[in-house]
């Protein structure tokens, strides 16, 4: 079971996209970011938890993501995230490097021998 | 999502925020496992091993909050004044009136201390422009005994000996200052050119290099007749058209007198006090025996770090060194007869170069100068802060509910300051359009011997000086309503008619009203006193007439006019042929015309023995030609001289009566003999004798003078006078334009080589010798006209105010039946009690404070009680007339509707 835990660079812009991705969902506080890759990666891709703030902060900063404090269902004050315009727009390009990236990667891995 | 209501950020509340959103993660997965059904304590370990490392974690995500509260932050500062901002030009365009007249007010004040600002910084303060400014010497000599008035200078011999044996100056340098005529050529007429004969010492001493060619060396002053020339920058420019092949060639100035050009100094490069064109080696041979003849002037530069004193005490040891070992120049006490130092008086005069060149009375004026237009301030500001707490009254209420929606005192100051600030930044502006004028005005209006007059302009020190002035300005208005904003939220229940203003408000007014009288009393009282000085100095018999004539140089060149026979001859045919034109009254010239500068003084004795000793005296020796008298109006009794006399080789001199009560008492000195102190000179006839002319300066006592004649007695040989001369010409019909032309015309005709410069009429003249006593008064009737105008919409304003919310009251006291007169007498008996009240203090002040005065008044006491009584009637009657219309308007209060409300 892979983690995304320290710092890789290329890890850590995998996990400001799962966030990035997570948050295209619509607001969602850091806990629930984390659940919904949990769920939807099938229990697959673990973050070490802690990671995720000062990832969520960071984007914070560069004006991806607006903050807000609100309640949860179970009224409960929590923060929450939601994507801004320039995040949005950053999800786009990460989204298509990510696609060139791993249809290189495929292409490498499935190529037969040398030519 | 329901949203939570955040407060603004701060440390501790980025702390808090970032643990509840870290905790909450925590305690949210505990329970998830809990509910996966875990044990609470396997929970918070596998909650713990998830998380990975909590205080790291949280140290990092800190950092990142820390760069953001410092982004929001100043982004909020800047949206609070970008707001603020807005709404103060919003609020301001609501009341133009007041936004506009404070504006005007503080924009004046500002302007005026800018432009007074500017003139004092750069005459006064600033350093002149030198490299080492700051350590430049004068050294002059005083001669109590024989000039108490004079400063002299000092003597080739103390050049020397100073400059060799003193331990406190590092350079010493001399010079003498000289007109020298330059021939004409194609395209450049014949012209006097400012030239300065200086020690080579004098380019190191003031720290002047050239920018072409090179400076003369100490060994090029040793020949008698200088033969090397450097060039000003400008003259080079105007004369050779800045062509760098000068270098090396001679400069003609006549037929046997050619020196090589070797050097252009750089722009702006001048001596201290005097722009010059032509700098050439002064005549300074080492070897040749001192002689007592002070007359060059000196400036040292002293070593780094060293006093003033100290300085003054090594060169006045060295003196005392350098008269014992010349005994001939300084005879010792002999035989009980004094010694000559104690004769004379004679002593070194030593001070820093920029107080001796910019004179005590100078800055002493500008100083003056620059308090009246600091009062001048003052009273704006009082204005305007009379303005902004009239406009307090007014928005009380809206300062009472942003004050009960929370706003914080700091955001009150945040909103007064920007509106405070708002309107003095743009009366910043305006000051700086208005002193940049203004000092245009001043600048016309200025003596033209004003030092350093060329170096006047407003520059970045002005602006920021102006700046400065209008943000404090501007601070201290932003402040004033936070001293009454405390109470305000109670207004909110008083209703509607809650405007009664505050007590403590209308004594602040009262306060600020009597202060600008006071201040207006004392510009006022200064101003009055200058002009009666100035009435005085014209009422001044001067001893002459000057109504239509006109003057100028006229200079022949050495080279050609080296015989007394031809100079006179050359003067009497121009003066004959002048005063045979048509509309000219008279005509003649005079080789130092009155009011023009001190001349210097040469010791002349008589035939004339009292207690078996000729009588003597130390004089301006003065030569005139025939005609100058009787052109000036200046009465002569006896004869005066005449071409028949002169030509005659009597040498007939004229002397002032002064000096005849002084050399001849008791007999009647026509007849007697008169001659300069020295075995060369033969006796010279006293023909007549003039009354008394105040050459020095009006209001100076008359001057002691010796006229002499263009010829001496025959067998006189070295007799050079006339070379330069100031013609007098009186002819009233014709301006001073056309007598140039004509004269021009005439010198031309008779010798093309003759410059004729410097002509203007006489009473120009003497306007200008006035001119330091006419500027003060000018600047400081437009202070005191500001003063007074200001002082005047001060209490006008403060009377409306004070009527305006007194309607009720007044209404009351209608009602009751007090009669119109009544009404309007109560509300003039206000005013004049709080301009009574300002002219007592006004006064006090001026008795204190206008002996700083005193040495710019002629004939007028500082405490001049009719001054101080027409000053007191003028502020009273400015009152009364600013009361007028609130006394009118109170009169015509309707009582029925001001009890109404």
């Amino acid at each position: 079971m892979p983690t995304i835990t320290e710092d890789l660079d290329l890890l850590r812009g995998t996990l400001d996209l799962l966030i990035l991705r997570a948050l295209s969902w619509g607001p969602m506080h850091g806990l629930a970011v984390l659940r919904w890759i949990e769920d939807v990666s099938r229990q697959q891709l673990q973050i070490e938890e802690g990671a995720l703030y000062p990832a969520l902060h960071r984007m914070e900063e560069r004006k991806w993501l607006d903050a807000e404090w609100g309640y949860t269902d179970r009224n409960r004050k929590a923060k929450f995230y939601r994507l801004s315009p320039a995040g949005r727009r950053q999800l786009t390009a990460e989204l298509s490097k990510w696609s060139r990236y791993t249809e290189a990667v495929g292409y490498v891995l499935a190529a037969t021998g040398a030519r | 999502m329901r949203r939570v209501f955040r407060l603004p950020f701060t440390r501790d509340r980025m702390d808090d925020a970032l643990d509840d959103e870290l905790r909450f993660h925590v305690e949210e997965r505990i329970r998830d496992f809990e509910a996966q059904g875990l044990s609470r304590r396997e929970a918070e370990a596998e909650v713990g091993r998830r998380f990975g490392n909590y205080e790291q974690y949280r140290r990092q995500t800190r950092h990142i909050d820390e760069r953001i509260m410092r982004d929001q932050q100043q982004l909020e500062i800047i949206d609070t004044v970008r707001r603020e901002a807005r709404h103060a030009v919003a609020t301001l365009r609501r009341s133009p009136a007041f936004s506009v007249i404070a504006v005007v007010t503080l924009a004046l004040g500002l302007g005026a201390a800018t432009t007074i600002f500017t003139l004092l910084d750069r005459v006064v303060l600033r350093p002149l422009p030198y490299a080492n400014a700051e350590r430049l010497v004068h050294i002059g000599t005083l001669w109590p005994s024989v000039r108490p008035d004079a400063e002299f200078a000092i003597s080739r011999g103390q050049f020397f000996y100073f400059k060799q044996n003193s331990g406190t100056l590092a350079n010493l340098a001399l010079y003498d200052r000289d007109m020298t005529p330059v021939p004409g050529d194609a395209g450049h007429p014949s012209e006097r050119v400012a030239t300065v004969l200086a020690s080579a010492s004098l380019f190191e001493t003031l720290g002047i290099a050239p920018s072409l060619g090179r400076l003369f060396r100490a060994d090029e002053g040793i020949a008698r007749t200088p033969t090397v020339v450097m060039l000003s920058h400008g003259y080079w420019m105007r004369r050779f058209g800045g062509d760098p092949r000068v270098i090396g060639k001679p400069l003609v100035l006549a037929k046997d007198f050619a020196p090589e050009i070797i050097g252009v100094l750089p722009a702006g490069a001048s001596l201290p006090d005097s722009k010059v064109d032509l700098w050439m080696p002064n005549w300074l041979d080492p070897g040749a025996p001192p002689q007592n003849n002070h007359t060059h002037t000196a400036i040292g530069l002293s070593k780094p770090g060293v006093r003033i004193e100290a300085v003054d005490a090594d060169l006045k040891r060295l003196q005392a060194r350098f008269e014992q070992q010349w005994p001939n120049v300084y005879p010792p006490a002999r035989d009980g007869q004094p010694s000559w130092s104690q004769r004379t008086g004679f002593q070194l005069h030593v001070t820093w170069l920029q107080e001796q060149l910019v004179g005590d009375k100078v800055s002493r004026a500008l100083w003056i100068l620059f308090g009246a237009v600091a009062f001048v301030l003052l009273i704006a500001a009082a204005n305007v802060a009379n303005l902004f707490l009239v406009r307090i009254d007014a928005r009380r209420r809206e300062v009472a509910v942003r004050t009960a929606l929370g706003a914080s005192r700091g955001h009150l100051a945040a909103h007064f300051l920007t509106e405070s600030m708002l309107l003095a930044a743009i009366a910043a502006v305006g000051a700086v359009v208005v002193g940049y004028a203004l000092l245009h005005v001043v600048l016309v209006m200025a003596p033209q011997n004003l030092p350093r007059l060329d170096e006047i302009a407003l520059d970045g020190r002005g602006v920021m000086f102006c700046v400065s002035l209008a943000l404090l300005a501007g601070a201290l208005f932003g402040v004033i309503p936070l001293f009454s904003a405390n109470t305000d939220v109670a207004l909110l229940r008083e209703g509607g008619r809650g405007l009664t203003t505050s007590r403590a408000h209308n004594a602040v007014r009262r306060a600020l009203v009597v202060a600008q009288v006071a201040l207006a009393v004392v510009l006022f009282t200064g101003a009055a006193l200058m002009v009666k000085s100035y009435g005085r100095l014209r009422e001044v018999r001067s001893g002459f007439d000057p109504n239509g004539v006109t003057t100028m140089t006229v200079a022949l060149p050495y080279s050609s006019y080296d015989e007394p026979v031809r100079i006179t001859a050359f003067w009497k045919q121009l003066t004959e042929r002048i005063g045979a034109t048509p509309g000219v009254l008279g005509v003649g010239g005079t080789e130092s015309l009155p009011l023009m500068g001190e001349s210097g003084c040469t010791a002349v004795i008589t035939d004339y023995v009292v207690d078996g000793k000729r009588t003597g005296a130390c004089v301006p020796t003065i030569p005139v030609t025939p005609g100058y008298f009787e052109t000036m109006r200046i009465p002569v009794r006896g004869e005066p001289s005449t071409w028949s006399n002169t030509e005659s080789r009597i040498g007939p001199v004229v002397i002032s009566r002064a000096l005849a009560d002084q050399l001849f008492p008791g007999i009647d000195p026509v007849g007697q003999g008169i001659k300069i102190n020295s075995d060369d000179f033969p006796f010279f006839r006293i023909v007549g004798v003039a009354e008394d002319v105040r050459a020095n300066g009006l209001q100076k006592p008359p001057v002691n003078i010796a006229y002499f004649p263009l010829l001496a007695p025959a067998g006189m040989k070295y007799w050079t006078a006339g070379l330069g001369m100031a013609l007098v010409i009186r002819a009233p019909s014709m301006d001073a334009g056309r007598v140039v032309s004509l004269v021009r015309r005439i010198v031309a005709e008779i010798d093309p080589q003759i410059p004729v410069d410097e002509a203007q009429p006489m009473e120009l003249v003497v306007a200008k010798s006035m001119a330091q006593t006419s500027f003060t008064m000018m600047l400081l009737l437009i202070a005191a006209g500001i003063a007074l105008t200001l002082s005047g919409v001060g209490l006008y304003g403060v009377i409306s105010f004070i009527v305006s919310h007194r309607r009720t009251e007044i209404g009351v006291r209608m009602a009751l039946g007090a009669r119109v007169g009544e009404v309007t007498r109560m509300v003039l008996r206000q005013s004049l009690v709080m301009a009574f009240v300002g002219v007592v203090a006004g006064v006090l002040l001026a008795l204190a404070g206008t002996k700083v005065l005193r040495a710019l008044l002629f004939e007028v006491s500082p405490t001049d009680p009719a001054v101080l009584v027409l000053t007191s009637a003028a502020l009273l009657l400015v009152a009364g007339v600013a009361s007028l219309g609130p006394a009118r308007r109170a009169a015509r209060v309707d009582p029925v509707e001001a009890l109404r409300g």
